[in-house]
């Protein structure tokens, strides 16, 4: 019945998210400004975590990982995000550089279905457009005359999506992630009276996209000596075409509708990428990982007036120290702490010049002591863009919160193990 | 079991709080002129065009009412696209009320006509001008199914004047050559004087009674003599026929009686051009509508010599025909007075209005567009003009198809009252004029998906 709800409140929620408020500029381009955070238990390293196991949480970073679950429990997780962001460069007007929003970001839910096999369903973004600026448009016939073009972009994709992971001679783990990717990019552009803020028309071009995606994940971890354990991960997934399908919608200024027609059918395409990461633990207690990730989009030959797509890749290291304490004859974690660093180049290249991104990242998570509930809120920090060229630097700060549930989860009454 | 249940009811009442503040966050969003560079998918545009054909024409109204105004128009001028214009008026006047008591030691002086001006002129102000004052000889009367008086109507009158006077008007300082204020008066023939002198006396009875005293004087007409050509001179209605005279004693004193205007209703205006001589010439009763182009690629406005423009857009509606249309935005209409044309002298009307029209000429409802906001520009004349916005009408237009654009459209008129008590005309050009100064244009602005 509770999970029925939170399953319905965070669907509301996430519903709530598309009209997040924050404005980022660069999202006119492609299929919006690609997600790289996972607000999951990695958000504080950095969201490094190819190689990451832990038993109770979810580490969608890899499919691979959700073998490690805890037997016996079921689990949920949501994250949240409240972000500001400071811009600067020329097109910024000083005296309003500065937005915020807070929204919510991930639903997953995941069990130990049978002692190997690990399962875990979610809902995440996987990109968010949202823009607005106004620039005069000239009024084609004339010399010099121009009237009001209004533009904004709203939307993005979503990911709803369904992992197993199969561990093999408790070395190996294998998993698998199934994705269905939905969502629509609208940009909306409302051109008006100069003179006046009549409107003279609207204009709504949406791109509804969607299709199944796969990716597929590779853990082996082990011990060395007494001391050290580690993990080496992999992550793939092959170039994916959504189904895209153009509509536009042009409303006058009665909101009467001029024209309400499919433009075209088509594809987009998702490139093909993959992920190396490794972690090393020490004691069970600090753990140090590192992730590059690399994402083939340059091979889309996908390009536009003063932009192209190029192939994103990223770095990033975290580290974390796991506080633990034994009672009865098991070991409970108490708290943890994270740091990261990432550094990486988006899929976005413009006017000749790659968007990088790169920040770093501070995380403290407890476990609550009477219940099985656990808080994690991360502090981010990062730079994205550049102010050369007439570019936008965005300077953001985060702070994402994950919260985790954690509950024993009966099978036909019968404790497995 | 008991404590998961408890875990259970503290967890959701630790994450309803969040929730809340998620719905509540305030929010501001920058707008950042950024994405222009790479918006430039927006295929729906405006445009702008202003290729459709208008076809002009001058259309002349043979009569139109000129009766009640307030106004005497009295003149005549010579408009060099006009011709010769002219107007006298026609009034009657009712005998004093109470009757003044004269008495017997009192001696008649004479007897005028008085006239204030209502400052209005049209033309050449710097002429001397005779005005004749004629009695008229039947009473003004509407004839049978006539409700009011028009431009073209007339009651005889006794060409034997009763008396004239020679003036030079400046109406703008309100003054005359006879240098008492902003009055005219018109000496009229003592034997008229000594007679109405001597009914006062006498207290008659056709003073007494209004319908006898119009049969013993029917009227008067005022208008300018033949030869006398300069401008076209607003009075008010309020005329005065004063018969003076003077009582001596030991005091010298003079006195006066006033016969004032008896009905407004039936004081007109009679006005009378001559085209002959000039382009507006092709334009009479036998050719009521003329299309610019047999007139010089202009048109000809002047309410108060019957003349407007029908203004027709015969192939509007081809834009629904445009592969890009969307729907109309904007239609702007400019009308542009001939350069050189106008002058202090030959004003423009300060406002002319558009009223639908159809194929008989019937002039219907006013347009809610305004009445063009002239701008006057003696210098260059190339910013000279009227301009409405007509895209309601454009917009039915379109609908309205090419069969109902080529018989409907759009009457250019001087709004009342200045439409019969001023004489501000202007020439317009059509789209065939051979300066682009003085084209008529229709803008038609877009909105366009391709």
């Amino acid at each position: 019945m509770r999970i029925t709800l939170t399953i319905v409140l965070s669907f509301v929620l996430l519903a709530r998210s598309e009209a997040q408020t924050n404005n980022s500029p660069y999202s006119i381009i492609g299929i919006g400004d690609i997600e790289d955070s996972y607000f999951n238990r990695t958000s504080g390293m950095a969201n490094t975590g190819i190689a990451y196991r832990n038993n109770h949480s979810l580490i969608s970073n890899n499919p691979a990982s959700f073998s490690g679950l805890e037997n016996q429990f079921f689990m949920g997780e949501i994250g949240i995000r409240g972000k500001l962001v400071n811009y600067y460069g020329n097109p910024i007007n000083a005296d309003n550089n500065t937005s915020t929003d807070i929204t919510f970001k991930r639903f997953a839910l995941g069990i130990k279905l049978t002692r190997h096999l690990g399962t875990s369903v979610g809902l995440v973004p996987y990109s968010s457009e949202n823009f607005q600026f106004t620039a005069p448009q000239p009024i084609l016939g004339t010399s010099g005359a121009y009237t009001n073009a209004y533009s904004e972009g709203f939307g993005g994709l979503n990911r709803v999506y369904w992992t197993n992971a199969y561990e093999f001679f408790n070395h190996l783990s294998i998993g698998v992630n199934t994705s269905y990717l939905f969502g629509s990019i609208n940009q909306k552009t409302i051109l008006q009276n100069p003179n006046s803020p009549a409107t003279y028309v609207s204009t709504n071009r949406s791109t509804s996209m969607g299709n199944f995606a796969f990716d597929y994940g590779i853990q082996y971890f082990g011990r060395v000596g007494k001391k050290w354990d580690f993990t080496i991960g992999g992550t793939f997934a092959n170039q994916t075409s959504l189904n895209a399908e153009n509509h536009i919608t042009i409303l006058n200024a009665d909101s009467l509708t001029l024209k309400d027609e499919t433009l075209s059918e088509g594809t987009v395409k998702l490139p093909r990428s993959f992920g190396v990461g490794l972690s090393l633990t020490k004691n069970k207690k600090y753990t140090l990982v590192a992730d590059y990730k690399y994402q083939d989009w340059g091979a889309l030959k996908v390009s536009g007036f003063n932009y192209s797509l190029q192939s994103s890749d990223r770095y990033s290291v975290g580290f974390e120290i796991s506080h633990k304490k034994s009672l009865y004859n098991t070991v409970i974690e108490t708290n943890f702490l994270h740091a990261g660093v990432y550094y990486g180049n988006s899929y976005l290249n413009v006017f000749g010049q790659s968007i990088k991104d790169m920040g770093a990242t501070l995380g403290i998570g407890i476990n609550a002591k009477r219940s099985l509930l656990s808080y994690n809120i991360v502090f981010q920090y990062g730079i994205r863009g550049s102010q050369s060229n007439n570019l936008i630097q965005e300077r953001y700060f985060n702070m994402t919160f994950v919260f985790s549930y954690r509950d024993l989860w009966y099978t036909r009454g019968v404790k497995m193990q | 079991m008991t404590r998961n249940r408890q875990f259970r009811q503290s967890s959701i009442l630790f994450l309803l709080p969040v929730m809340m503040i998620i719905f509540i966050a305030g929010c501001q969003k920058p707008s950042i002129n950024f994405g222009t560079t790479f918006a430039n998918n927006n295929t729906t545009n405006v445009v702008a065009i202003d290729t459709f054909s208008v076809a002009m024409s001058t259309v002349l109204t043979d009569s139109f009412a000129t009766a009640a105004t307030g106004t005497g128009l009295l003149g005549r001028y010579k408009d060099p696209y006009f011709g010769t214009v002219s107007s006298r008026t026609y009034f009657q006047m009712s005998a004093p009320s109470p009757l003044p008591t004269i008495s017997n030691l009192a001696t008649f002086d004479s007897i005028s006509l008085i006239l204030l001006l209502n400052k209005s002129f049209y033309g050449d102000t710097t002429q001397v001008q005779r005005y004749i004052v004629s009695q008229l000889t039947s009473v003004i009367q509407l004839p049978d199914r006539q409700f009011t008086f028009y431009n073209n109507s007339k009651v005889p009158y006794d060409p034997v004047p009763l008396g004239s006077a020679d003036v030079q008007i400046d109406p703008l300082k309100g003054v005359t050559s006879q240098r008492i204020n902003d009055t005219i008066k018109i000496r009229l023939s003592d034997e008229l004087g000594k007679q109405l002198y001597r009914m006062l006396y006498d207290q008659s009875d056709t003073l007494r009674n209004f319908n006898t005293f119009l049969g013993f004087f029917k009227g008067l007409t005022i208008y300018p003599d033949d030869a006398s050509s300069g401008a076209i001179f607003g009075f008010k209605d309020s005329v005065k026929m004063r018969v003076y005279y003077h009582e001596p004693g030991i005091v010298y004193t003079n006195l006066y009686t006033d016969f004032n205007l008896n009905n407004k209703a039936v004081q007109f205006n009679q006005i009378s051009y001559d085209r002959s001589g000039s382009p507006s010439v092709p334009i009479d009763s036998l050719n009521p509508e003329v299309p610019t182009t047999a007139t010089g690629n202009v048109g000809f406005i002047q309410s108060s010599t019957g003349l407007s423009v029908k203004l027709r857009f015969p192939t509007i509606s081809a834009l629904l025909q445009y592969p890009d249309y969307l729907s109309i935005l904007k239609a702007e209409l400019t009308i542009k007075p001939v350069e050189g044309s106008y002058s202090p002298t030959f004003a423009l009307p300060p406002q002319l209005q558009l009223s639908l029209t159809d194929q008989g000429n019937l002039i219907g409802a006013q347009l809610p567009v305004g009445t063009g906001a002239l701008i006057v520009d003696y210098l260059s004349g190339a910013n000279t003009s009227y301009a409405y916005d007509i895209t309601p009408y454009i917009k039915q237009a379109i609908l309205g198809g090419v069969e109902n654009n080529l018989n409907k459209g759009l009457m250019i008129s001087v709004p009342a009252p200045a439409n019969n008590t001023t004489f501000n005309r202007t020439v317009i050009g059509d789209q065939f004029n051979s300066k682009n100064i003085n084209k008529v244009n229709l803008k038609i602005y877009y909105a366009s998906f391709y």
